[in-house]
């Protein structure tokens, strides 16, 4: 089933304004995948996809008209998998959090001091979220990077690997194709 | 009767403690006056009057959701001041329902990529007056009437993984007009079709609606 089943993306309208978007800014991908079980990081996953994501992520931000970073980066982005189902909190842009670029876990996001505008949802198993953050205004003395964008793919790692491939591709893509990237 | 006394006091009890805002304080006094006419002890008739009802969305409510309501119904007890004029007193429910393909929505710095399920709930509270065109021996009683009074509104939209909800209290005004058939000295058919406005309170848009009306009205 290529069918996607929800994808969400919240922006940071303080950062993204029609006078500044992404363009002509660097990126930096995670090394790894962070992925999360049961809410803690899953140390030993199977990170099979995880080279079809991150090609994914390229083309998209590459398209937006950005470059990878060699030095130091504009934009830092967190991909994280939900291996099983999972209730909680997401970060809204706004908050932040620190590099490395992962902020020390399960103190991130799941611990309800950046709630989820008002929405209860359920992660699905399967489901990516992609954030990217400020880099460049990240706080040293807090260690936090302010958070400018949130995207998620609900369930999207579900059922066959071929279906799963496709919708990578599809799912990424449609989250590129909402505000504030369209 | 003492029965209905006590149902009629008992939501009148329940409406007092949802009655916050300001403009509920119109639509409060019109159910004392509706609830003082009812209680006027005259040796006339009363009625009880129950609909099976079917709403067709208009203006707004038709752009939140197109399909026609099939689950609705509303029952009315009704004091007759005197042959032809009724006075009453109207609880109900419509709940409209609609599942949009999926589509990209927008939301508050964001957008959301997924199916829709739109619902809208309308519970009338209301106070009501009728007037009657023929006696009681007629063969056929067409009738006039308003509705005014409150609708209890829950508007919900469920898109994947997240659900907003505005609820509230609106005020509401129904004209209409419908037609009862005697059956027998004590029941009739009844048939109506009133147009209902909800207007507009803080988070709810105003919300129209045609409703079709079929039941029964006993006279005791």
């Amino acid at each position: 089933m290529h069918e996607l089943d929800t994808s969400i993306s919240k922006f940071d309208s303080k950062y993204f304004t029609p006078d500044n978007d992404l363009t002509g800014k660097t990126y930096s991908l995670p090394e790894e995948i962070l992925y999360v079980k049961n809410g803690e990081e899953n140390e030993e996953p199977n990170r099979k996809h995880d080279e079809a994501i991150l090609s994914q992520m390229r083309t998209e931000l590459d398209h937006l008209g950005m470059t990878e970073a060699v030095t130091d980066t504009s934009i830092a982005v967190a991909i994280t998998i939900i291996e099983q189902n999972n209730s909680g909190v997401i970060w809204v842009p706004g908050g932040g959090w620190w590099g490395g670029y992962y902020p020390p876990y399960p103190g991130w996001g799941w611990g309800g001091y950046y709630p989820w505008y008002p929405a209860y949802y359920n992660f699905k198993t399967g489901s990516i979220i992609i954030e990217m953050g400020d880099y460049e205004n990240r706080n040293m003395i807090e260690e936090t990077i302010p958070l400018i964008y949130g995207g998620a793919l609900d369930g999207l790692l579900q059922g066959s690997d071929s279906n799963i491939g496709a919708r990578i591709e599809n799912g990424i893509d449609e989250l590129f194709n909402q505000a504030p990237f369209n | 009767m003492a029965l209905m006394n006590y149902s009629i006091k008992h939501l009148s009890i329940n409406i007092n403690l949802y009655l916050k805002t300001e403009n509920m304080k119109y639509i409060k006094s019109l159910i004392i006056v509706a609830l003082a006419l009812l209680s006027i002890e005259v040796s006339a008739q009363n009625k009880t009057n129950a609909y099976y009802g079917i709403a067709l969305p208009i203006g707004d409510t038709k752009d939140y959701i197109n399909p026609a309501s099939f689950r609705g119904g509303n029952i009315e007890f009704e004091k007759l001041i005197n042959p032809r004029m009724g006075v009453g007193f109207l609880v109900g429910w419509n709940t409209f329902y609609e599942a949009k393909d999926r589509a990209t929505y927008p939301i508050n710095n964001g957008e959301i990529t997924s199916k829709q399920y739109r619902y809208l709930n309308a519970i009338p509270i209301q106070a009501t007056g009728k007037y009657y065109f023929a006696g009681d021996d007629a063969v056929v009683r067409p009738f006039v009437g308003l509705a005014a009074g409150t609708y209890y509104m829950e508007k919900r939209i469920d898109n994947g993984l997240f659900s907003s909800r505005d609820k509230g209290w609106t005020f509401s005004l129904a004209p209409k007009a419908g037609l009862l058939v005697p059956l027998s000295f004590r029941t009739s058919l009844a048939l109506s079709v009133d147009y209902s406005t909800s207007f507009k309170a803080s988070d709810l848009p105003k919300q129209n609606w045609l409703g079709i009306n079929i039941g029964f009205s006993w006279d005791y």
